[in-house]
């Protein structure tokens, strides 16, 4: 069909209307509100400065930001293993299983997410079965509370959260990989790890790049997961920035700190993008 | 089909991890389950009946389904109509919409939350439903528009040209022609965005206004006082309404199609 213009148009305003109006704009927005000065009664007031970013620089905020990218980065590793693995043995198995293998592991990270940390929770709750799992194996010393909030369990909910962004990218171009290759390898004389270093893993390159970009991203602003499961022990830069918006209700600073998030992110996306593009070692 | 001779046998501990993972995720939701049923002596649906007999959680519940309903359905059609836009001017078509989707696309729910709670503020817009439903609609937009935007791209273009040839308007060929053409992906595109609004916390609890809650604000506000069988039995309906929209969306020949091709 000829392009049709006037219908394209038409089509195209109320989608771009959208975005501009409640996306683009207000991320701008955001940007603009970074560098302004919190009122005494919490109001914004447009005094220009940069003090937002400097105070952003405190030792106590930069510590938050270090432990949210080591927690990030442990779940990403965490879930870029389990998914190989994963998607070896499912990949392996009859025809007929996988896709249903798929759907069963799916359906759970379809559900609403409050209700899985509240299972989760229960789990661990006082009278539930890890404390009385625990008691047996430790005795009475063990202490409900400290079992209920950790930082492993924030681990656990984050890699429950986030693993099919990875496991589905790589089971895809698992599927597809010629494993007569690994037999050629071989032929050839390679050993098992040059196998997986030069030929398997360059070819998974593209899945695990965007594989990592979704999970480590959203991992970075997460609040709900560290709030419930971590307990007040762990103070995230998700949890941080929302005590500013939500409760300190100091905005300008808030959105500093956003805006250093959504420029950090960006670049991760950035560089992963280009590796994941960057040709790989076969052929 | 794909030649799958020297397919080597995953060894024993990737079989292992598979059921690590399978037990990891279904075990607190099946101990929660149980937990709901369970009382003092014998197991019962008296915590269901409670819990659906309380209008605090039967009004939260309601809220939610109409906003994922309503926020669905607004999204399924602005992305529908990106995918679209891009389909008609393939040429020379806009470049700032793909870019706004993919950057929509890659932005965590933290981000939108922050940036439309200061916008709403700047607008002098009160928060309430309504401010809840926009925000829900552009989180989940980029979603519709990717997937049906991968079926708009499958389109045979020479059932347009026929349609054009044969005396129908641009606009006859998009109604008649395209759009149910388009029928399953946007229908699996609906109930991705469904999912997305019923199961959305944070941003509902950035813009939300006073004495609306959707019902995860609620059960997020109540497990930080405690844990109740009766929760457990409000936590197993979200559960089960989730489960059936992942249900339907299985079972759409979209989903089908993707994965036993």
């Amino acid at each position: 069909m000829p392009p049709t213009p006037r219908l394209g148009r038409l089509l195209a305003a109320p989608p771009l209307f959208w975005l501009w109006a409640f996306f683009a704009g207000p991320l701008i927005y955001l940007l603009a509100l970074s560098f302004a000065t919190k009122g005494p009664y919490g109001e914004v007031e447009w005094t220009l400065t940069i003090e937002n970013y400097q105070r952003t620089l405190e030792w106590i905020f930069v510590t938050i930001f270090m432990h949210s990218y080591w927690l990030a980065l442990l779940t990403t590793l965490l879930c870029l293993l389990i998914s190989i693995a994963l998607s070896w043995s499912i990949a392996t198995l009859p025809r007929a299983y996988r896709s249903w293998t798929l759907v069963v592991i799916t359906v759970p990270f379809l559900m609403n997410l409050i209700t899985r940390i509240y299972a989760l929770k229960s789990v661990v709750s006082y009278d539930g079965p890890a404390v009385a799992v625990g008691r047996i194996l430790f005795g009475d010393g063990i202490d409900p509370l400290d079992l209920s909030q950790n930082q492993f369990l924030v681990l656990y909910g984050m890699v429950a959260t986030y693993l099919p962004f990875m496991l589905f990218p790589i089971y895809v171009s698992f599927e597809k990989f010629d494993f007569q290759q690994i037999e050629a390898v071989y032929d050839l004389g390679g050993s098992p790890r040059r196998a997986l270093l030069q030929v398997l893993l360059p070819q998974l390159r593209p899945a695990i790049a965007s594989g990592i970009v979704m999970v480590f991203v959203p991992t970075l602003g997460e609040y709900v997961i560290p709030d419930l499961l971590g307990g007040a022990k762990v103070m995230l830069s998700g949890n941080l920035i929302t005590e500013e918006f939500l409760k300190t209700r100091d905005w300008p600073f808030g959105a500093a700190l956003a805006t250093e998030l959504i420029v950090f992110m960006s670049l991760v996306t950035w560089i992963f993008a280009t590796w994941g593009a960057r040709r790989g070692g076969q052929q | 089909m794909m030649d799958e001779t020297g397919r080597p046998p995953a060894p024993k501990w990737a079989h292992v991890i598979l059921l690590m993972v399978l037990f990891f995720l279904y075990f607190p939701l099946l101990y929660m389950i149980w937990g709901a049923f369970r009382t003092d002596e014998y197991w019962s649906f008296g915590y269901f009946v409670r819990v659906l007999a309380n209008e605090y959680w039967m009004d939260a519940l309601y809220r939610s389904l109409s906003m994922a309903w309503f926020s669905s359905v607004i999204s399924t059609i602005l992305g529908t109509a990106a995918a679209l836009t891009l389909d008609e001017s393939r040429t020379k078509g806009p470049k700032v919409l793909p870019a706004l989707m993919t950057l929509a696309m890659v932005v965590p729910e933290l981000v939108f939350a922050l940036i439309l709670l200061t916008w709403f503020s700047w607008l002098h817009f009160s928060l309430s439903l309504l401010t809840v439903l926009v925000a829900h609609v552009t989180y989940s937009v980029s979603f519709t528009f990717l997937i049906v935007y991968g079926r708009v791209q499958q389109l045979d273009r020479n059932l347009a040209e026929a349609a054009a040839d044969l005396g129908a308007s641009p606009w006859q060929g998009l109604l008649k022609v395209k759009i149910p053409l388009l029928r399953p992906a946007m229908g699996a595109a609906f109930f991705v965005a469904f999912l997305l609004s019923f199961d959305d916390f944070l941003i509902s609890f950035y813009v939300n206004g006073v004495g609306t809650d959707l019902l995860p604000i609620k059960l997020y506000a109540a497990i930080k006082i405690g844990m109740t069988p009766e929760l457990n039995a409000l936590a197993t309906i979200l559960a089960l309404i989730s489960g059936t929209a992942v249900a339907i969306l299985l079972r759409s020949r979209f989903i089908q199609g993707m994965i036993s091709p």
